[in-house]
């Protein structure tokens, strides 16, 4: 409290608070240039696929390995996207034991991050307010809140210093990019291609942004679509699913009941497509940033691509917001009463 | 022509849906602050709605950009 009545009170103290960031910042920027002296940034290998991190080298090819095997699904990967999923677990984990800690004596006074959380919180369920029937608030903005800080932390992943640069040196067949060896087990992969005879290489990333994978997206948009479902056949019964196919009509009407029983299978069509919308929305997005970021680095290697990071945190956090939201619209659709 | 050559012509062909979605969201944003500076009182839910117009609007051309990465990387 008393640092905001000083830096307002006083110019001199806030133009030396100012000053003092731009030491760090701009040793910073002469370390980027420093380094992208000496290391280039190598030209990006992209694939919408994730890669496993469990894999076997057998002639110069990788082959992956499968982590395990379900009985009737089949193999199940160790990928990248899977590893940082892990990270995120972790964070929502030390999040919920920071607001338990602060709580559980009855506390009202929240501080640090749990009042950030709490500000954050009440300024998501003001803007959906409008959507939601007051008494169906209480089961439809767990989902809400618990999308939103799922993808909100997945997205904020990438800020990890060398997130998607740390990875397994892999030997590849032909082409591949120059290594130094710096101890026997430390690999620094160059921006050089590795010329006629010469081992070439590739990285596979051990992390990779969560929402980078669709996987992780459809999974989540599936999820949200038959939580709509559920929501609505809680309000309404049986009758919901009359809007799908409306029987009902067609007795009551058999001539003009034929146009309702086919407007249900539209209203169907229009619930697939919801998963479809709603994977590859934040699928999309996600995917556009890390290849701009990862393209962007390789061709202007100075800070430019921090300005460009920015953006993507923005991005990323109203792309959560939108998820979460449209979640949201759709399920007080759904719970709503119709005259 | 080669696979190649066709492979990038129908990247570029692909991502001209961006043009559609580019008028609906500038449309969408011109009515936004149309309706915020006439009611300025109602501006919070206004951005709302707008956002999720806009998402919608948007959508369209990720769609796109999804099948162009599918053509480029996969």
């Amino acid at each position: 409290m008393t640092e905001i009545v000083n830096s307002e009170t006083h110019p001199a103290v806030r133009n030396k608070k100012t000053k003092r960031w731009l030491i760090p910042l701009i040793g910073l920027i002469l370390l980027n240039i420093l380094v992208v002296h000496f290391y280039k940034p190598i030209a990006p290998a992209i694939s919408v696929k994730t890669e496993s991190v469990l894999f076997d080298v057998l002639d110069g090819e990788v082959v992956e390995k499968p982590w395990f095997t379900l009985p009737l699904l089949g193999d199940v990967f160790l990928t990248n996207s899977l590893l940082s999923v892990g990270i995120i677990f972790i964070v929502i984990l030390l999040l919920a034991l920071e607001v338990h800690r602060q709580t559980k004596d009855g506390q009202i006074k929240a501080h640090g991050i749990v009042l950030l959380l709490e500000l954050v919180i009440s300024a998501l369920t003001n803007m959906a307010d409008g959507s939601v029937d007051g008494k169906w608030r209480k089961k439809i903005y767990p989902f809400y809140l618990s999308i939103f800080l799922y993808i909100a932390i997945a997205n904020l992943t990438k800020l990890i210093p060398f997130f998607e640069s740390f990875g397994f040196a892999v030997p590849v067949a032909h082409g591949g990019l120059q290594a130094h060896p710096w101890t026997s087990w430390f690999y620094a992969v160059t921006a050089n291609h590795a010329a006629a005879g010469q081992q070439g290489y590739e990285v596979i990333s051990f992390f990779r942004g969560a929402a980078t994978d669709l996987n992780f997206t459809l999974a989540l948009a599936i999820t949200a679509v038959i939580a709509i479902q559920v929501l609505g056949f809680q309000a309404k019964g049986l009758d919901y699913f009359s809007k799908f196919i409306n029987i009902k009509a067609v007795i009551r009407n058999p001539k003009m009941g034929f146009i309702d029983l086919f407007i249900g299978i539209l209203e169907t069509i229009a619930e697939i497509a919801k998963i479809a919308s709603f994977g590859f929305r934040l699928f999309g997005n996600m995917f556009a940033g890390m290849v701009l970021l990862l393209f962007l680095g390789y061709m202007i290697p100075w800070v430019a691509s921090s300005f460009i990071m920015l953006y993507e945190v923005f991005i990323g956090l109203l792309q959560a917001f939108i998820f979460g939201m449209l979640t949201v619209v759709f399920m007080g659709m759904a719970v709503r009463a119709e005259e | 022509m080669s696979v190649e050559v066709v492979k990038y012509l129908s990247v570029g062909l692909v991502m001209l849906s961006t043009i559609g979605a580019a008028y609906a969201v500038g449309k969408i944003g011109a009515a936004g602050l149309d309706g915020m500076a006439r009611n300025p009182e109602a501006s919070g839910s206004l951005l709302t709605a707008m956002i999720l117009a806009i998402a919608f609007a948007e959508a369209l051309a990720i769609y796109a950009l999804v099948v162009a990465f599918l053509i480029l990387f996969a």
